[in-house]
This record gives structure tokens, C-alpha cells and sequence, in this order.
């Protein structure tokens, strides 16, 4: 974001400051649509917080998965090498 | 001869006014076939954070793009479904001076709140947007 973009964002949002209160009004089905993506925009935020806190409880289950299933398979290549060839 | 309408008969036929400018509104002006690319990049990165089982540096990026996705569906569909509620505001404004008195109650049920004019109005233009919104298939 340029330094005149985030001007023109400050000066509007300096405006809130100013007016004891703001009416407003979102019609209908548009609003339902705005309402959607603002619930997509959440849901985001929840996904991405939750994909931050939950990688390390993630990462150690799949570690213990994978060594889980190296230590069964090495009894059975021990069994394999202990096995007399026929 | 002209015969007298029923006041909530009267507001029904707005309301349904009310919802079909509205959508159809919003139809034309907002860019319906770029939203629904918004609308579906939005919900595939999110599926493919949701989803993602990699290394850490492989996270920031994705959510990064995730909440870009997110943002540029809202910041498509913000400016048509402000400007397309101007007719609304407009005779909901004009419908409050016309049946908004205290003493008319249009509803034969309810407590005092429900039986105001914006009840039925608000129902009836909610239910026809929606049903314009899946008829006309908009984003």
C-alpha cells in the first residue's frame, strides 16, 4: 500500500471520530452476499490461526505415525533376517 | 373502477418492489463473473490451508493468499451492495412516513413491535431477493 493510499485511508477513517453515529443500511439479497464473503473473510482467519496453533500438535503426530509404522516394519525385517533360507 | 388495496397487501407489493431493484441492481453493477472466481479462489485456498500437512515456511504464504482471496471477494462485492441498497433506503424511508404511525398495527398477531409495517416488509423482501438471488443465479 503507497503512502497516498494509506493517507486517503487514515482521512476516511479519521472521519468516524467525528460523527456521534453512523446509519447505515445494506439491502437484502446484496447484504446476504456482503454478509457471505464477510463470513468467507472469518472463516479464513479462523483456518489460518488454527493451521498456526495447531502445526506443532500436527507435526508431532505425524512424526509418531511415521515411527509407528518404521518400528513395525523393522521387527519384521528382523524376522526376515533371522529366518534360515530355505 | 379502481378498487382500494389492503395496506399489507399494499406493503407486500413494495417489499417485492424493493427486493427485485435491489438484486437487480446488484446484478448490473457488480462484475458477476469475476466474483464468482473470487468467490471460488477464496474457497480453494482456504480447503488448501485447511488441508496443508508441509513444512512451516510453506504456512505464511498460503495464508497470506488465503486472506487476499477472502479480501478480494468482500472488496468486489462492498461497492455494488452498498450503492444497489440506495432504492431501498429510499422507500424504506418514504414507506416509515406512509405507514410508519404508531397506531398501525398490520399484523393480526404478535406483540406490538411485530405488528409494525417493517415486519412483513422486511420478510417479503428478504424471501423474493433471495429468490431472485438462486433464480438469476447471482454471486
Amino acid at each position: 500500500m503507497n503512502t497516498r493510499t494509506t493517507t486517503i485511508l487514515l482521512a476516511m477513517a479519521s472521519l468516524f471520530g467525528i460523527v456521534p453515529s453512523a446509519m447505515a443500511y445494506v439491502g437484502p439479497g446484496a447484504g446476504l452476499t456482503l454478509v457471505g464473503s464477510f463470513i468467507g473473510l472469518c472463516l479464513t482467519l479462523l483456518v489460518a490461526l488454527w493451521a498456526v496453533l495447531s502445526w506443532p500438535i500436527r507435526r508431532l503426530l505425524k512424526r509418531r505415525k511415521q515411527g509407528a509404522a518404521g518400528n513395525e516394519k523393522a521387527p519384521e525385517m528382523d524376522q526376515a533376517h533371522d529366518s534360515p533360507p530355505s | 373502477m379502481t378498487v382500494p388495496l389492503p395496506d399489507l397487501v399494499k406493503i407486500v407489493l413494495w417489499a417485492a418492489l424493493c427486493g427485485t431493484l435491489s438484486m437487480g441492481l446488484y446484478r448490473l453493477l457488480s462484475p458477476q463473473k469475476r466474483l464468482a472466481a473470487a468467490k471460488d479462489d477464496a474457497t480453494r485456498t482456504r480447503q488448501t490451508l485447511s488441508g496443508y500437512d508441509g513444512s512451516a515456511d510453506g504456512l505464511p504464504p498460503l495464508i497470506r493468499a488465503s486472506l487476499l482471496a477472502a479480501l478480494r471477494h468482500m472488496g468486489l462485492c462492498l461497492g455494488p451492495a452498498l450503492v444497489s441498497s440506495i432504492p431501498v433506503i429510499a422507500i424504506f424511508l418514504w414507506m416509515n412516513t406512509v405507514y410508519g404511525t404508531p397506531a398501525q398495527e398490520y399484523l393480526p398477531f404478535g406483540p406490538s413491535w411485530f405488528r409494525a409495517w417493517y415486519v412483513p416488509f422486511s420478510v417479503v423482501m428478504l424471501a423474493v431477493s433471495m429468490v431472485i438471488k438462486k433464480a438469476w443465479r447471482i454471486v
